[in-house]
Parts: C-alpha cells; sequence; structure tokens
C-alpha cells in the first residue's frame, strides 16, 4: 500500500492520455471538474515525461561560428540561456564535443581554439590529467565555466518561468574574474548572477531592485506573478487606561456571569437559545443518542 | 608523433593500412553485387602508394573516393515484383558514394552533412563515409535522420583492415530477393518473424548493408550433410 493518499482513478487516466498537451492542461482539467490541487499535480507530473531530443539544428547554431564576437554579446548569452535549460546532461557532453569537433573551446561562450596539449596525461597542480580532457577546453577557466553549466544540468533546480506556468532548469554562468560577463548577463533581461548582488547596492536604486526581486519570487513560488499589497501599519490610539473585560447582556446577562464558564453555561441542555458562542459537540451528541435509543426500543416493540 | 623516426617509416604504416581498407572495403562493394574492375579490387601497395600518396609519402584520401554501379544481378535482385498497379517498378538500389574521410580530429555534423549532401545532390541511392576517427553521437545522429533519402553507412578504417568474410569460420551469407523470400516462406510455411534473425549491426550485416526485412541465407558446411543452409531475418 502506497502511504500517500492516491486520487481517484479518473484523473490518474488522464495523466497518461494528456501527456502531449501539456501548455493547455490546466484549462482543460478546470473543465474536467478537477480541483486545482489535482491539476498542479497532474502539471508537475507532466514535467517528469521524457524530453525530446535537442534537434541537430540547435547543436549547430551553438557549435558552428558561436558565439559570434569575443567576448560574447548579451544576445548570444540570452540566446545560450534559453536553449541550455532543454539540454540533458548527456546532450550538453554532446555540445561540448561537436565544438571539439571544430576545434574551438567547449564553453558554449568562448570562440578560442582549443588547446593542444601532446602526450596522453598531463601533470596538473591537481594531479595528473588526462590531456584528452584538458584538450576540450581552451584554458582551466573555461574548462570550470563548462562544468559549472553541466553540474547545474546534471543536479537541476527549477524554476517558474512566468504565466504559461511551465518550470525549467535554472541555469547560471559562473561568475568571470573580471566580472564583465556580469554587466553582460544583466542587459539580458531577466537574469541574474548570482555573487552579483553587492554591485547592486553600488547602483542605488535598492528600493526598486527590491520590488523587483520580490516580483521574482512571487513568480517563482506561485508561478503567477502577484502585484504587490500594500500593507500600511498604523499605531492604535489609546486614550483611557484599560479595563476588564465584562458580559453584557447579549452574552448571557449579569445575572448569570457567575454560571459560565469560558462563555458556556453549565448544565443547561434544554436552552439552547442560551448557549452563545455557538453549538458544543456535546450538545450535538446529547442530542443524538437519546433518540437513537428511542428508535432501539421502538425496534424492540415491533 | 616524432619527427625522430623518419616521416617516411610513419606514413608507410598509416599508408599500408589504408591501403588494407581500400581493399576490403572494394570488396565489400562488390561483394554486395555493384560493378568494380578486378584491376581497381586488387591493387597491389606499390600502385597504391603511386596513385594516392602526396610528395612526402603521406596518404591523399580526398582523392580516394569512387563511385560504383549496380551490375544487372544486383538490379535484378534489389526489383521489386511488378503489380498491376506498378507494372514496371524501379529497382532499390542504384550508384554507390564511397569515400575517404580526410578528418583527423573527431567528425562532427558540419562534416557528416557534408558528405550527406554530396550524395544527395549527386543522386546517389547508397553513400559509405569511410573515417580514419570515431563519429561524434550528434554526426552519427544525422546519418540516421537522413538515411531515408540516402542510405548512408560508416566504417572505421580499422574495422576494415580485415575482410571479416574471408574467416574461415564465417560462412557465407547470400542475400536474398523479395521474391526468393516469399518463396522461402511459403516453402516452410511460415510468418516473417518466425525466421531466426540477424541484428543490423552485426559486423556480417553491416558488410552486406542489409537492411531491416531482408532475409540472408547462411551456408554453412557440415560434417555429415555436406552443406547446409539456414536463414536469417534482419531486425
Amino acid at each position: 500500500m502506497a502511504p500517500t493518499p492516491t486520487p481517484s482513478a479518473a484523473p490518474s487516466k488522464s495523466i497518461l492520455k494528456k501527456s502531449s498537451t501539456t501548455p493547455d492542461a490546466p484549462s482543460a482539467l478546470e473543465l474536467t471538474g478537477l480541483t486545482r490541487a489535482q491539476a498542479t499535480q497532474l502539471l508537475a507530473l507532466s514535467k517528469t515525461e521524457l524530453k525530446p531530443p535537442i534537434p541537430i539544428e540547435t547543436f549547430e547554431l551553438l557549435s558552428a561560428g558561436f558565439p559570434s564576437s569575443q567576448p560574447p554579446s548579451p544576445s548570444d548569452i540570452s540566446l545560450l540561456l534559453s536553449r541550455l535549460p532543454d539540454f540533458s546532461p548527456s546532450e550538453y557532453l554532446d555540445l561540448i564535443d561537436e565544438r571539439n569537433c571544430l576545434n574551438t573551446c567547449g564553453y558554449a561562450l568562448c570562440s578560442n581554439p582549443r588547446r593542444n596539449f601532446p602526450g596522453k596525461v598531463k601533470l596538473r597542480r591537481s594531479g595528473v590529467a588526462k590531456t584528452e580532457d584538458l584538450n576540450k577546453w581552451c584554458s582551466d577557466e573555461c574548462a570550470l565555466k563548462g562544468m559549472y553549466i553541466h553540474v547545474q544540468l546534471e543536479h537541476p533546480s527549477y524554476e517558474w518561468t512566468g504565466e504559461k506556468g511551465e518550470m525549467k532548469v535554472k541555469l547560471r554562468l559562473r561568475a568571470d574574474k573580471e566580472a564583465d560577463v556580469n554587466e553582460a548577463e544583466k542587459a539580458a533581461e531577466g537574469l541574474s548572477l548570482d555573487g552579483a548582488g553587492d554591485e547592486r547596492d553600488k547602483k542605488g536604486d535598492d528600493a526598486h531592485e527590491r520590488k523587483k526581486q520580490a516580483g521574482k519570487l512571487a513568480v517563482e513560488r506561485n508561478g503567477v506573478s502577484v502585484d504587490r499589497v500594500e500593507v500600511t501599519i498604523g499605531e492604535k490610539e489609546i486614550t483611557q487606561p484599560p479595563t476588564a473585560p465584562t458580559f453584557t447582556s447579549a452574552q448571557g446577562g449579569e445575572s448569570d456571569a457567575h454560571l459560565m464558564v469560558e462563555g458556556y453555561k453549565i448544565g443547561s441542555k434544554g436552552k439552547k437559545s442560551k448557549n452563545t458562542t455557538g453549538e458544543s459537540e456535546d450538545d450535538d451528541d446529547e442530542d443524538f443518542i437519546p433518540s437513537i435509543r428511542i428508535e432501539s426500543l421502538n425496534y424492540g416493540r415491533s | 608523433m616524432s619527427d625522430d623516426f623518419g616521416s617516411g617509416n610513419i606514413h608507410d604504416k598509416e599508408v599500408s593500412r589504408l591501403w588494407r581498407a581500400w581493399r576490403t572495403i572494394h570488396e565489400m562493394v562488390a561483394d554486395r553485387g555493384y560493378e568494380l574492375a578486378e584491376e581497381e579490387i586488387k591493387m597491389p601497395l606499390d600502385e597504391f602508394k603511386r596513385k594516392f600518396t602526396n610528395g612526402d609519402g603521406s596518404p591523399n584520401r580526398s582523392i580516394m573516393s569512387f563511385s560504383a554501379r549496380p551490375s544487372a544481378g544486383m538490379i535484378k535482385k534489389f526489383t521489386p515484383l511488378p503489380t498491376p498497379s506498378n507494372p514496371d517498378p524501379a529497382p532499390e538500389c542504384g550508384t554507390i558514394w564511397v569515400e575517404f574521410c580526410p578528418e583527423k580530429s573527431s567528425i562532427g555534423i558540419s562534416v557528416m552533412k557534408k558528405f550527406v549532401e554530396h550524395c544527395a545532390n549527386n543522386s546517389y541511392k547508397a553513400g559509405i563515409l569511410v573515417t580514419a576517427v570515431a563519429l561524434s553521437a550528434q554526426a552519427r545522429k544525422v546519418m540516421t535522420v537522413t538515411s531515408q533519402y540516402t542510405l548512408i553507412e560508416c566504417f572505421m578504417e580499422e574495422d576494415l583492415l580485415v575482410n571479416i568474410t574471408h574467416h574461415e569460420l564465417v560462412p557465407t551469407h547470400i542475400l536474398l530477393s523479395k521474391e526468393e523470400k516469399m518463396a522461402l516462406l511459403k516453402r516452410y510455411r511460415l510468418k516473417e518473424t518466425q525466421l531466426p534473425r540477424i541484428l543490423q549491426k552485426d559486423p556480417i550485416a553491416r558488410y552486406l548493408g542489409l537492411k531491416r526485412g531482408q532475409v540472408v541465407k547462411i551456408v554453412r558446411t557440415s560434417e555429415t550433410a555436406g552443406r547446409y543452409a539456414s536463414y536469417r531475418l534482419c531486425v
């Protein structure tokens, strides 16, 4: 037995059927009368489906003559970051291979020719490395940057991407030493870099930035962007010293005040109207049990 | 790698390996039923060296490509039976193009696409690319995606050093035509799936360029029966 409560047969059947129609799944589900929770569950399930392979054209685009300039232009960066989340880790390694076939550095944002160490192994500071692996890149820094993306694809963390409610792999570029990528990447809209927070502080428009971040956070949490609700907190004016609360007549009257325990009057079974703070469970039981008794008595007689 | 040994030595080894691959690929093309001249198949090493090496003795792969037309027997074998709707069917085979890839690093999409385009533009029905190094994963994909139009095959030079069909433990494989296949199934009252199978990636299946659904007859020598034949369906 599964420990989690499984949904009824009907929704689980529709999981398989609607596997191909991911984007308009929620609206279809509304028509079938599923709850919002079930709909989101289905949506989450559809995310786990096998993705179609990356078309060969994408590989060509990202390998031959890419990036067009050095350092890469913001458009190149945004193009790469828009395509890469669909890649599986092995496909990313294929891309590195493909770039190496054209004798360029394996890191997709570097247009330098790759290294060409002779021999089978080479002594590095970290130990002995295969030249085959070293020759995939133009420099150690590019190797780090390239594998930084690979790690993110291998252990993906997902983020919501706007109105459609689609989740995709969150990718960040490794920060450059000269931090020129930071600038370029910020220009590529909507993509932030980790470790770039201190730069933003310098800019001064802190409040604006925070608002933008909050909006993004809302999108990430809910899948929909919510306008910020303005909350103003004001102090309550107190003019006179506080006094102990007293029973008003509506709460049972001053005459019965000594009989009340936490708003209930003890021993007032018949008089429901006097019970002020709603129905208690005790009362329900009291009403219910005698009726059963009477019925059982009746059955006994007949 | 190093020039201490003299460049001639190193190139000699490469050239002789290439010559063996050249001979095997010619034998393969001839075994499939294409027309090739005897002196082309059995070219001696000296003549090969004279023809296909540069001044310094290094092989020149780019001029080693050749094409071959199917023989009359092959055309007959690959022509489907005439039907009322199609009384004069076209044969399912055509000129083959064989190319040796001069690429020394690994082979990517661009090289593969160029080869496929060349085959398509010159309306070759089949293309064989002989490479010195392995294909990249995506290049392999290009090969399979476009194989509906022209049948593209790839062989590595090191796989062609020896002609496997000449080995004494490899029995004769004969490709059956559609007609012969139907006769076989009828004779033994079999469905296609009831035949034993051979994989498409089997070395012999690759050598003969078998396609899915084709049947080969395997003739083995037997101590008791002299010869016995079995059949395999390519899957």
